[in-house]
């Protein structure tokens, strides 16, 4: 897969977040490294091993639906960067 | 109005109704006070550990069983990538490849005949949370935010408002009878999306569009109208339908492209790493399907042809399953059939239902009914009576019939020589209407039953009075 400016413009659209066309470049080159560094994985024979879902084989981790203790949302709340009485707080995002 | 034949395939979402949300202990429950049920798992903080809902996955098995799904034996977790603020984590855990529930169809009258709309998958998804926008912020509530949510993908079966309603209609019955869901459209825990697109007989499809979260039945009918009219105009003025994400706005009965979500359709999907495959053995599915009650239109089918109820009653009674269980439950304790159709139509559902609200609430057991329409039978109370009973019983299971009779004093008089004996008296007193009943005025009966209705506080056999007040009079 080759990385152009294109595709960095797409990865930072969908993550919202804006870049200089210096720092695109910069992120270009960033991602054709990481790319080429992964790349190495296509020589592991991969042929004898089968496909798997988890790197983990156990399977069925449940729990039963029981309410638990309720959680301090002072706590959480108090951990947003901007929030009201009650809610977290955004930059308004209707459509 | 057009050549064109609209193709409609939903996405339809039914919160499941669990104690608990999907990965984490957190209440399951609608109207809370913000942010109240939420912790560290599904607020999104980093470095927490989901863990699986039993319940949430066997509901969703149950659901998959009602419609003859294909339950898969291995399934598995997925992450499905976006960064909107409904979803702290940015992404929702869904399944995308190997779901739980595969195939599938859903029976139904539509018109006065019988259709079928396949089913693509169900799979099991979080719920994302609530956004309130106001002024130049949104405030975010994660009280929704984990709560388990079957996503059914139904194949492009459909062709009009009528079919997705009542197909949805349908549907939501099922998962109320399965007991997986309320699928309560005030509490948005059902909701669907529209798939559509409109193409001439013999032509392949056209493009679709797909208009988002619709939350009632009615809204889905208006916006499946609204957009079948649109894309004609669009196709008749020679342009093109563009494939799009829609929004329709309720109040202005329109809907609107929401352009700045054309990107998001890359949702980079990749297997969840904090949360193992569920697989079921053929045990598992065999309890789970065993469990199934006897759904809606099994039902209404049986009530017809067993019981002899004609098909309007029988709708009725199915409309609710609370409705059909207590009905079934009195015939099965030895209630004709008839009367106790009509008793619960007539009494139960007027007591039971409150305006604008969905569903109904039940306060007599099937027993309680059952012997309290026996009552009826034996002439021991009378119908007007029975309300007083039925009002007494009402959300205490344990106050029997017979005993509300004898408290409230409700006990009807069919000692025939003591009502005899008063109807002489009431004769005697009332000489004037007795010669006009001699000479032909049947009318002035109901006025010497009322006499005599006074005389025993209601609680004569109306039937016995009558025969007896006509024979008294004719002697």
């Amino acid at each position: 897969m080759e990385i152009t400016t294109e595709t960095i413009r797409h990865t930072a659209k969908l993550s919202r977040i804006t870049l200089s066309a210096e720092e695109e470049k910069g992120m270009e080159k960033h991602f054709a490294a990481m790319l080429e560094q992964v790349k190495t994985l296509d020589t592991f024979d991969a042929s004898a091993v089968s496909a798997t879902a988890h790197i983990l084989s156990s399977v069925n981790v449940f729990r039963d639906d029981v309410p638990g203790e309720p959680f301090d949302r002072e706590k959480l709340l108090s951990c947003a960067p901007e929030r009201d009485e009650d809610s977290y707080v955004v930059p308004r995002v209707v459509e | 109005m057009s050549e064109y034949i609209a193709t409609i395939g939903l996405e339809v979402h039914c919160e499941l109704k669990t104690e608990t949300k999907l990965f984490c202990s957190c209440r399951n429950v609608f109207g809370a006070a913000p942010n109240t049920n939420t912790c560290p798992v599904c607020a999104g903080h980093p470095g927490v550990l989901p863990v699986i809902n039993r319940k949430a996955v066997e509901y969703t098995v149950r659901a998959g069983c009602a419609i003859g799904c294909e339950i898969s034996r291995f399934s598995k977790w997925d992450r499905k990538n976006y960064f909107y603020p409904d979803l702290p984590k940015a992404w929702q855990t869904s399944q995308y490849d190997l779901p739980l529930c595969i195939g599938g169809s859903v029976t139904f009258d539509v018109n006065g005949e019988e259709k079928t709309v396949r089913l693509n998958r169900i799979h099991l998804e979080e719920d994302a949370g609530k956004l309130v926008h106001s002024g130049n912020c949104t405030t975010v509530d994660y009280n929704r935010c984990g709560v388990p949510l079957m996503e059914c993908v139904t194949e492009p079966d459909m062709h009009s408002a009528d079919e997705a309603v009542a197909f949805l209609e349908e549907l939501a019955s099922i998962f109320r009878y399965s007991g997986v869901s309320d699928c309560r459209m005030q509490e948005g825990s059902i909701r669907a999306d529209v798939n559509l697109s409109l193409s001439r007989p013999g032509e392949p499809l056209g493009t679709r569009t797909e208009t988002k979260n619709l939350n009632s039945f009615r809204s889905v009918r208006r916006a499946i109208e609204a957009e079948i009219k649109r894309q004609t105009e669009v196709l008749e003025s020679g342009g093109k339908v563009v494939q799009e994400t829609r929004h329709f706005d309720d109040n202005t009965g329109t809907g609107y492209g929401m352009r700045s979500k054309e990107d998001a359709q890359d949702y980079r999907y990749f297997p969840e790493p904090d949360l193992m495959p569920v697989v079921l053995s053929d045990a598992d599915i065999e309890r789970i399907k065993a469990d199934l009650p006897e759904l809606k239109r099994a039902r209404r089918k049986r009530y017809v042809s067993e019981l002899g109820l004609s098909d309007y009653d029988a709708s009725q009674l199915t409309s609710e399953p609370e409705i059909a269980d207590l009905f079934d439950g009195a015939v099965k304790a030895g209630a004709n059939a008839k009367k106790a159709a009509n008793y619960v139509m007539s009494e139960i559902m007027r007591k039971g239902k409150t305006a604008g609200e969905d569903g109904i609430a039940i306060g007599v057991t099937s027993v309680q009914l059952a012997e309290l329409l026996s009552l009826v039978d034996k002439g021991e109370i009378n119908l007007v009576s029975s309300r007083d009973v039925l009002d007494k019983m009402w959300l205490n299971p344990n106050e029997s019939a017979a005993k509300a009779v004898d408290e409230l004093g409700l006990r009807q008089n069919n000692d025939a020589g003591e009502i005899e004996k008063l109807v002489r008296e009431i004769i005697a007193a009332n000489p004037g209407p007795a010669n006009d009943f001699r000479n032909g005025n049947e009318k002035v009966l109901s006025f010497f039953v009322g006499q005599l209705m006074k005389a025993t506080k209601g609680k004569t056999n109306p039937k016995i009075a009558g025969e007896l007040i006509r024979r008294l009079l004719s002697e």
